[in-house]
């Protein structure tokens, strides 16, 4: 079974890892990467960002890790009302990340600004 | 002393870029912020220490000079090396410390929002492509940054001298798991009113205010086989394959303190709201 993690904030898209263990909170089978050390890697980056002593303890050291990551993501959903693209099947993800040099159009392009 | 370990425990890549203030580097998201991390800590630890360090100067410093001055004055005791010393000890350790902490110094721009953008789209960055990012970590009031200073005004019975800064401190480029090119430049403007005026007592009193200009410019080539734009938002250049959509937002804040990151957030994502997937608009 996948990770049931979800990854991205502006797209989001679900983790294509395996699930190696159960959160102890929410139960969804969770990858290595979609669990927080904060709590010793029993629960998921969520529910360790939706609990008080993590949101506390983030707020006083101001590190910046995937729980917190994942606390202000949930946050900034509830609070903008913003819904992240997730058109992207795991299907175009592959194609995007798997194509190879000849295929991947402009890459030394810059963006919008002027190159200087 | 923690600053210090923090610093220890940094590469020759990372000390190098504290010192230059400045970081100008492609990689990976996920490789830029294991990068930037420990710079961050090292620079909270630093920050945090800082004023002990200074105080502590101050104090010892000023209880060296005045033992000094008594036994100076009173005649030198027996043993009043075992007095004097110790403070002096102090503070050369706490000058050093407070003198070090300061050289390593960078913009808080760095820590309140440079790192949490970086690591709230770190998933959003196509992992196999290189972000290049470049920062100015280099207070904003920097010499290097001043860009004019006007001639003393009389106001009010106050002096004021203005004088203006311009601190183009961060930008980005990089490609997203979508395919999108996301880019973005932070520029700071900033006005530094120094005004002066003796006081009843005939002091002369020196009061430091700062205005901030601060200019987010984002710009995202949405491929078109992808997105389709719902409405026409800030400037759009098209070509064959992509609709590069471009917006800016002009922030003023009375204080050198960072934005928010938040701000920039909202210019991506109002992007983002503006768009359907192209299978959906043509159906």
């Amino acid at each position: 079974m996948n990770c049931e993690g979800r990854k991205g904030f502006l797209t989001l898209a679900d983790c294509e890892n395996p699930g190696v263990t159960a959160c102890a909170n929410c139960a969804r089978m969770m990858c290595p990467a979609h669990l927080s050390a904060q709590t010793g890697f029993t629960t998921c980056l969520d529910c360790a960002a939706a609990s008080p002593q993590a949101r506390q303890q983030q707020q006083e050291e101001g590190e910046y890790d995937d729980t917190w990551a994942a606390g202000y993501r949930n946050s900034y959903y509830s609070d903008t009302g913003y819904t992240p693209v997730s058109g992207f099947s795991r299907h175009d993800r592959h194609g995007f990340t798997s194509r190879t040099r000849n295929e991947s159009e402009d890459e030394t392009e810059r963006g919008g600004f002027d190159a200087s | 002393m923690k600053g210090w370990k923090a610093y220890r425990s940094l590469n020759a890549e990372q000390k190098r870029a504290l010192r230059a203030k400045r970081i100008e580097m492609n990689r990976p998201a996920g490789a830029l912020l294991e990068f930037l991390k420990p710079l961050a800590a090292c620079d909270a630890m630093s920050d945090k220490f800082r004023t002990t360090l200074g105080c502590t100067f101050a104090f010892t410093l000023a209880a060296t000079i005045v033992l000094a001055l008594i036994y100076a004055t009173n005649g030198w005791p027996e043993g009043w090396w075992t007095i004097v010393v110790p403070p002096a000890l102090f503070a050369i350790f706490a000058g050093w410390g407070w003198s070090w902490t300061r050289s390593v110094d960078i913009s808080n721009n760095f820590r309140k929002f440079a790192l949490p953008v970086l690591t709230v789209l770190r998933e959003d960055f196509d992992p196999a492509r290189p972000v290049h990012v470049r920062l100015d970590l280099a207070a904003p009031t920097a010499p290097s940054k001043k860009r004019g200073k006007d001639e003393a005004v009389k106001k009010g019975g106050r002096k004021v001298v203005n004088s203006r800064y311009v601190d183009a401190w961060m930008s980005v480029e990089g490609v997203l798991v979508d395919g999108t090119k996301l880019a973005w430049r932070v520029t700071d403007a900033i006005r530094e009113s120094k005004r002066t005026k003796r006081n009843a007592r005939g002091k002369i009193k020196t009061k430091t205010k700062y205005k901030k200009k601060s200019t987010i410019e984002v710009s995202m080539g949405l491929k078109k086989k992808s997105y389709e734009l719902r409405k026409a938002l800030g400037e759009v250049a098209e070509d064959e394959r992509r609709n590069t959509v471009s917006l800016s937002r002009r922030v003023v804040t009375a204080s050198l303190d960072p934005i928010d990151p938040r701000v920039l957030l909202d210019l991506v994502a109002s992007i983002f709201r503006n768009t359907r997937p192209a299978k959906e608009a043509g159906a």
